[in-house]
């Protein structure tokens, strides 16, 4: 069963100097979240970011990693961004999106 | 129309239509969360979109990730570009990159 533990040392395979922090969102051992902070994804889109990291999970997805949620940050980022941990099965099927739930009660507000 | 699934299918569908969400079950119903907060990014955002359930039919997760070169569902297009999974549209989302793009895309 993959654990947070390796996903992190994967990560690291393909760059080594990145700051990995790995979430096992459901404790099932195949859903997790995932945060990369690395200088080389400075100047990328976030999509070609992720295709760096999935490039190194392809044979694992979706089985036996179903889920990789991933946020991938260059570190001029990742000081404005907090670690926002999204829980896929958090309430029954409705996602719950605690972000985009604060902005719509600030629009509200306002 | 092309057969579905078939890359020349999948083009249409994203050519055809602004916003296109490939999804585990629908919005009303959606069968995986992390595909339900996709479809509240698009129901945010408030512009039509297109919903495609790929538990629909054997045949379309893996057509599909063959022809995005993407391997996680959900998928998002915007103007016939993938930008990502649901992790990417709530970033998108929240910073307003998301709303750029798609009016970007509508006026030209």
């Amino acid at each position: 069963m993959p654990t947070p533990e390796w996903i992190e040392e994967e990560v690291r395979h393909i760059l080594p100097d990145a700051d990995v922090t790995a979430t096992d969102l459901t404790g099932g051992g195949d859903h997790f979240h995932l945060r990369v902070v690395d200088t080389s994804f400075e100047g990328m889109t976030r999509l070609t970011r992720q295709r760096v990291i999935l490039a190194r999970f392809k044979e694992h997805i979706p089985h036996t990693v179903h889920a990789l949620d991933i946020q991938a940050l260059a570190p001029s980022q990742a000081e404005a961004v907090g670690a926002n941990v999204f829980h896929p099965h958090g309430g029954g099927q409705g996602a719950h999106v605690k972000s985009i739930q604060r902005r719509m009660e600030r629009e509200a507000r306002e | 129309m092309a057969d579905p699934w078939t890359n020349e299918w999948l083009d249409d569908v994203v050519g055809e239509h602004s916003l296109v969400l490939f999804m585990k079950g629908t919005p009303e119903e959606p069968q995986c969360g992390f595909s339900s907060r996709a479809a509240q990014v698009l129901q945010s955002l408030g512009e039509p979109f297109a919903a495609v359930d790929i538990l629909s039919d054997a045949r379309a997760i893996p057509a599909v990730c063959e022809w995005s070169d993407f391997p996680t569902m959900p998928q998002m297009f915007v103007h016939g570009e993938l930008i990502g999974g649901s992790d990417i549209a709530v970033e998108m989302f929240e910073s307003g990159e998301l709303r750029e793009m798609f009016d970007a895309g509508r006026s030209a």
